[in-house]
């Protein structure tokens, strides 16, 4: 599956134009980062892509077909969506909350069966929470409940998994377990993914391809080792930085140690 | 981490547990046999188990053999029979439709009230009973001006570029609310004060006297209809409940499905209205206590409202026709009972609502 | 001073320098103590004291034979002293619906009446007011708005005294601010014929004519006297029922702490409504409890005794009923005004539902009572169709018309 954005614009006014000609492409097996300083209008750019928001002008592309031509729920079977979660006020249980992903593939008027409960926990198995399926969401941390946001949106078994800023209120632990799930399921499943992410050893380490946004400046988009570059962090980011790559179990790694404001 | 859990255990740990089920289909059940010894004209409970029995046994032709009055026949079944059945469907309805749309609004504090349905049936029957004093034109008229009232929310909440948002709509439902009051307070304003103003005034309060099984037909099939689509519906109202991004990333059509839930519960709401005015603090109370009973799950706390609703009212208007010599009205009793019931669990749940 | 408490300082100064004129506005009363002789035997006087002469004629048709001296001055019902200065030729009624009625009963014409409230029009319109009395539709009813007096409309029809509600006090005081003798009366009570006296008699008193209301009061105690011995005598105590209201799904009897009491009771019968108070909703199973003997429906209501003999209201059942069976279901009859209420026709009301319930007891012969009784004190002679319009008062009567 492959999804490709066509010089999307999109601004909230004519005066206020946030994303002007825009083009990239990811398809299953990639992973797609995108970094940019705060503001710059990372969540917006995903929520254009999966259609919750309306370019103004361009489009998006499924396989060839535009977005608009594809009925909702044929979408929404394919793509999976985690929003950037602050905790959630509701009571339903974990796995309630996981299967309430297996929508898109249910009847109008059916309730979940069997099928779609193995589907939820191995979701949550996945996400390494299973054991706290019982547990109603308001109990639960910003990250925890994150975590269930991931879940979820892999309970409806999408080809593409879209997510904003997931590391975001969680633990240096449970953000190498993201990282290492997401590899996972890219590797395993052969899923692809689009990441929001404020971190750019996380793009690196995750990264096929990234796409780089900063003030005025043209967008970047290609492999990650070109687009994140210190020269390119110093501008798009006004932060100068040094990267120092190293070995670990025949793996590259790149760490980026931020020196001072440029 | 445990990868050990079986999934069959896990199903298990979700289903309400047995004994739960079993109060909650057997209490409205009794509350409904029961209902029928209550009321002001002496029945003994025996003579009304013949009674029924042997109306049960007619509608297969067997002749009765029980040995009571025509007059207490009457009682039972023309006058008791229909207030019972109204009692459970209003009861069941308002319920129904509070949880629904507590969960659509995932707000806790919602009510069928809050789309202005309940204004503006209430007007619609003000209106007809000062222009005509005719029992089925008020009716319609309720049910017809509770979708009016719907409907202008509707239009009042769209704004900006059509788009209707769950905050924009429950401030419109305020404003349609206070407008439609307010044109009942002209009404009673304007209304003969020695007989239409009195009439009009105990209407709204909410009674189901002197009703009979002409009212259970004009507003049952509405009510029944109602319930039944939210029943089908309901586990997709816990996705109702998210964001509105999060909704629409389920695959749901938003718009839609807000747009059934929304003419379900008006079309309940109004037809309740209708028969028996307007009766608070049941589509409040109710989901709130199902809650803590079966948990938020819609898809459990949904047909928890049909039996506890309905078993609600059927005890109030047992008690509003029992108690003394005059009819109490139903939103008097519903709301003594009801507001400290809320305020208890209130104080129990310690503010944590869903 | 701050700037708001030098305004508020003003204002409180007019208000009060305004009100102390207003206090001094009052005339000065010459009080003579001389009580009137009522030569009506057998009474509970009034404890209404009017300094100057009355004349003590009973026969309505006498001219009185001394001019009244004014100003003399009444108790009104609102605890009041009232002040009569003159002959008044423009007189108002505000509220208590059967006054006009009344007001024609004391005075012999409505000559004077110059505003009445619109209850009071439509119940003329619909009884025999109107027949004895057709000019009495003309009588300007828009100064009442949804049963408020709106005082400068009033104040156009020029109206020198005003008879309200005494517990309308905010009425009362802006009558009096603006210069119009004001008159309270009481609607709370449970004796018809006591409370219709006493408003004959103030009536008679604020107008200086109290032949005919002496004569009316007079006719009314003696009926009730004449009942009440006969009732002494009763010992079954017959179950009786008023059905104040029953249309449009609204089911209304009247209990105690209302005039239903006093006419059930003083018949020697008994209210199986007596546990409900004043005028409630009721369900069909608690009349079936209760199980009436007699029932009277009022004309405040459409429903008319076939609806019950023919069992026609939905959601309720008649059939069953002791008074439906024996045929005992009854209209109350509608002259001046409906007889449910304190009348200038209640002796005529006593006497009608004592003979309907025990017949055997009260042998009236009311055609001939009514006959009598309406060119007696009315002055008119009842026609045979008339006649049956006060027995047989069609549902219209109920409603109000504009």
């Amino acid at each position: 599956m492959k999804i490709e954005i066509c010089h999307g614009k999109f601004g909230y006014s004519n005066e206020r134009i946030i994303h002007e000609d825009i083009s990239f492409d990811v398809s299953n097996g990639q992973i797609l980062t995108i970094l940019g300083p705060n503001g710059i209008g990372k969540t917006t750019l995903l929520k254009c892509i999966t259609g919750l928001v309306p370019w103004m002008s361009g489009e998006t592309l499924v396989d060839g077909v535009s977005m608009k031509k594809m009925k909702h729920t044929a979408f929404w079977k394919r793509i999976g969506y985690v929003p950037q979660s602050t905790g959630s006020r509701f009571a339903y249980s974990v796995l309630d909350m996981v299967l309430l992903g297996r929508a898109s593939h249910m009847h109008v008027y059916s309730t979940p069966s069997s099928a779609d409960y193995d589907i939820a926990m191995e979701a949550l198995e996945q996400v390494g929470i299973a054991h706290m399926y019982k547990k109603p969401c308001n109990n639960l941390s910003g990250g925890e409940f994150q975590l269930v946001m991931v879940a979820r949106a892999l309970a409806s078994k999408p080809e593409i998994i879209i997510l904003d800023e997931p590391e975001s209120h969680l633990d240096f632990k449970n953000q190498m377990l993201i990282i290492g799930m997401l590899e996972k399921i890219v590797r395993d499943q052969g899923l692809g993914c689009i990441v929001n992410t404020h971190y750019p050893e996380h793009a690196l380490r995750l990264g096929d391809i990234s796409l780089m946004l900063g003030p005025n400046l043209p967008y970047l988009f290609g492999p990650s080792k070109d687009v994140i570059t210190e020269e390119n962090l110093s501008k798009y980011f006004g932060v100068k930085v040094k990267m120092l790559s190293f070995d670990y179990k025949d793996r590259d790694y790149c760490s980026i140690i931020p020196l001072e404001l440029s | 981490m445990n990868t050990d859990i079986s999934v069959n255990n896990v199903k298990k740990d979700f289903k309400i547990a047995w004994w739960k089920k079993a109060v909650l289909i057997a209490l409205p059940l009794l509350v409904f046999l029961l209902s029928f010894c209550c009321g002001r004209f002496q029945v003994a409970p025996n003579t009304v188990i013949e009674i029924l029995w042997d109306n049960f046994m007619g509608l297969f032709g067997i002749a009765p053999t029980g040995n009571y009055s025509a007059f207490q026949e009457s009682a039972v079944m023309a006058l008791r029979f229909p207030r019972i059945i109204l009692g459970l469907l209003v009861g069941a309805g308002l319920a129904i439709s509070g949880a629904a749309l507590q969960g659509m609004f995932g707000n806790p504090l919602v009510s069928p009230q809050v789309l202005g349905v309940s204004s503006g049936a209430g007007f619609g029957a003000a209106l007809a009973i000062l222009l005509v004093e005719n029992l089925f034109l008020t009716q319609i008229s309720a049910v017809i001006m509770g979708l009016v009232a719907v409907a202008v929310t509707f239009m009042v909440s769209k704004v900006g570029k059509g788009k209707a948002s769950i905050y924009t709509l429950v401030l419109a439902g305020t404003i349609t609310s206070a407008f439609f009051e307010a044109l009942i307070s002209a009404i009673k304003f304007t209304a003969d004060p020695f007989s239409k103003l009195p009439t009009i005034t105990y209407w709204l309060m909410g009674s189901l006297a002197n009703r009979s099984f002409a009212d259970v037909w004009h507003s049952a099939p509405l009510i029944i209809i109602g319930i039944i689509v939210l029943v089908i519906f309901r586990w997709r109202i816990n996705i109702l409940s998210l964001d509105e991004d999060e909704a629409k990333a389920m695959g749901v059509n938003l718009k839609l499905s807000r747009f059934i839930v929304v003419l379900c519960c008006s079309v309940i709401t109004a037809a309740t209205v209708s028969v028996c005015g307007i009766v608070g603090w049941i589509g409040l109370v109710i989901p709130h206590i199902c809650r803590s009973i079966v948990g938020p799950n819609h898809k459990d706390l949904i047909p928890a409202c049909i039996a506890v609703g309905g078993a609600y009212l059927m005890i109030i208007d047992a008690i509003a026709r029992t108690v003394s010599a005059s009819e109490i009205p139903l939103s008097i009793l519903t709301a003594i009972i009801g507001a400290p019931f809320f305020a208890y669990l209130l104080k129990k749940s310690g503010g944590q609502w869903k | 001073m701050s700037k708001f408490n030098k305004i508020f300082a003003a204002v409180l100064s007019i208000v009060l320098l305004s009100s102390m004129f207003v206090g001094c506005a009052g005339g000065k009363t010459t009080t003579v103590t001389k009580t009137a002789t009522n030569t009506v035997t057998n009474t509970k006087t009034e404890t209404v004291t009017v300094t100057g002469d009355t004349t003590t004629s009973t026969k309505p048709d006498e001219p009185e034979v001394k001019p009244l001296v004014y100003p003399y001055t009444v108790q009104d019902q609102a605890g009041r002293t009232v002040t009569i200065n003159k002959k008044y030729e423009r007189v108002a009624f505000s509220s208590v619906r059967p006054l006009p009625a009344t007001y024609f009963a004391v005075t012999g014409n409505i000559d004077t009446l110059v505003g009445m409230n619109p209850s009071s029009r439509s119940a003329a319109l619909a009884s025999m007011f109107v027949i004895l009395c057709p000019e009495i539709a003309n009588v300007p009813t828009n100064f009442i708005v949804n049963n408020d007096t709106n005082i400068e409309e009033l104040m156009k029809l020029n109206p020198e005294v005003v008879f309200c509600l005494n517990k309308n006090t905010d009425e009362i005081n802006a009558l009096e601010a603006a210069g119009i003798t004001a008159v309270g009366l009481e609607t709370n009570g449970t004796d018809p014929i006591e409370l219709f006296a006493a408003w004959a008699d103030l009536i008679g008193q604020v107008m200086g004519e109290q032949n005919r209301a002496k004569a009316i009061i007079e006719e009314s105690r003696k009926a009730a006297q004449e009942v009440k011995d006969i009732a002494k005598t009763i010992t079954d105590k017959k179950k009786v029922m008023f059905l104040y209201r029953d249309e449009g799904g609204t089911l209304q009897v009247a209990g105690s702490n209302l005039y239903s009491q006093y006419w059930i009771e003083t018949i020697g019968a008994e209210n199986v409504a007596k546990d409900c108070n004043n005028v409630t909703e009721v369900s069909m199973e608690q009349i079936m409890q209760w199980n009436p003997e007699y029932i009277f429906i009022t004309t405040f209501t459409k429903c008319q005794p076939d609806d019950l003999y023919n069992n026609k209201i939905e959601g309720q059942d008649w059939s069953g009923i002791k008074a439906v069976q024996d045929g005992h279901v009854y209209k109350d009859p509608l002259g001046i005004y409906r007889w449910f209420t304190p009348t200038s026709d209640s002796a005529l009301m006593l006497k009608w539902i004592a003979s309907k319930t025990y017949p055997e007891y009260y042998k009236y012969d009311m055609e001939k009572e009514v006959r009598d009784y309406y060119k007696t004190f009315y002055g008119y002679e009842l026609s045979d169709k008339e006649l049956n319009m006060v027995f047989n008062p069609s549902s219209d009567a109920a409603y109000y018309v504009k």
